[in-house]
């Protein structure tokens, strides 16, 4: 058998997924070539790094709200379309009451009305928007804790 | 009548599964049968089992652990959501994890747009002093690895996935899963070789 290919079987020699045929091919191959034997051992000690290579673990407290994190979140979800719709409508008629002098003066032009309720909506829709966020990153310092 | 017997039935089941789910004897599948319902509850049997991997995964991909939290999170969220279209025949964990690795990629396209700084100096690895340099080494090359490559190293090494179950995640045969592991290995043994002195 090609060397090449005895490699690619070396590769997954340490990884326990070869056929007992495999493994003696790989393992009779290596008794006969020097090169193979050399890369035998190469990989053998390449796993042995890779088996220590661990991502930085975080703070044992995140694994115990982690459920509840995700389950606020979905329970909440329905409440804050709810609550964003209702403060639009309540900040929209605020903000309407206090111009309304200005939306029935026939003396202003149709167009700068309609421009200004535009503003005035933009306004109530990018208020609340920012007021969740807030939120949202109040809720996440819970984390703060947790290192970078 | 007969309706509100059925959904009787069907309540006096989904109670009966919840307290085996208490006692942990239902299957996965039986499990997501009762979230498909709308059960919450059941739904974090699944978190639970899968928080670790979903976590680690982000973790590889975005290099900063409170984003790793908060994409994770997002990616159970959005498969809670979707959870109906979900096939119960077929395992949870390949079919989240497209959800997991989109949530990712959105998030490097959201990182691009407002060029932020590379995460290559992102340290996201356990290292012991001794061999830190060849460890930080050994990242990098992981990191400049083509991506289905480096989505195997990681699914392979730090979350210890066996070929079948990297080949449903991925959903590749086992022989291009072995194939690509091996040309991974060859280039990261080359980096790994400089530093205890292969040939």
């Amino acid at each position: 058998m090609e060397h090449e290919k005895i490699r690619e079987l070396i590769s997954s020699y340490h990884d326990s997924v070869l056929s007992a045929e495999q493994r003696r091919l790989v393992e009779e191959h290596i008794k006969e070539c020097d090169s193979c034997r050399k890369e035998f051992e190469e990989m053998r000690k390449f796993e042995e790094v890779m088996d220590k290579m661990e991502l930085k673990k975080p703070p044992k407290e995140v694994w115990q709200i982690y459920w509840s994190s995700v389950y606020n979140r979905l329970e909440r979800r329905i409440g804050w379309i709810l609550f964003s719709i209702g403060a639009i409508i309540i900040l929209f008629y605020v903000g309407y009451k206090a111009i309304e002098g200005i939306i029935q003066d026939p003396t202003i032009p149709l167009l700068l009305k309609v421009g200004i309720l535009g503003v005035l909506a933009g306004l109530v829709v990018l208020l609340v928007s920012i007021g969740r966020e807030r939120i949202f990153v109040r809720q996440k310092e819970r984390y703060k804790e947790v290192e970078k | 009548m007969q309706q509100e017997t059925a959904l009787n039935g069907d309540a006096v089941l989904l109670g009966a599964k919840n307290r085996m789910l208490e006692k942990k004897v239902l299957s996965e599948r039986e499990i997501l049968e009762v979230v498909q319902k709308g059960n919450k509850e059941a739904y974090q049997e699944i978190v639970v089992r899968y928080m670790q991997s979903a976590y680690y995964v982000a973790l590889a991909f975005v290099h900063n652990q409170q984003d790793a939290l908060d994409i994770s999170q997002d990616a159970f969220i959005r498969a809670f959501r979707r959870i109906k279209k979900f096939d119960t025949e077929k395992p949870f964990f390949p079919w989240f994890y497209k959800i997991l690795k989109n949530l990712c990629l959105d998030y490097f396209k959201r990182r691009q747009r407002r060029h932020e700084v590379p995460l290559e100096n992102v340290r996201v690895l356990e290292v012991e002093h001794e061999d830190r340099e060849m460890k930080k080494a050994l990242w990098k090359g992981i990191e400049e690895l083509p991506p289905e490559q480096k989505e195997i190293i990681i699914l392979r090494y730090f979350r210890q996935f066996s070929y079948q179950e990297m080949a449903d995640v991925l959903g590749k045969p086992i022989g291009t899963i072995m194939s690509s592991l091996y040309y991974a290995k060859r280039r990261l043994k080359g980096i790994v070789g400089k530093y205890l002195g292969f040939d």
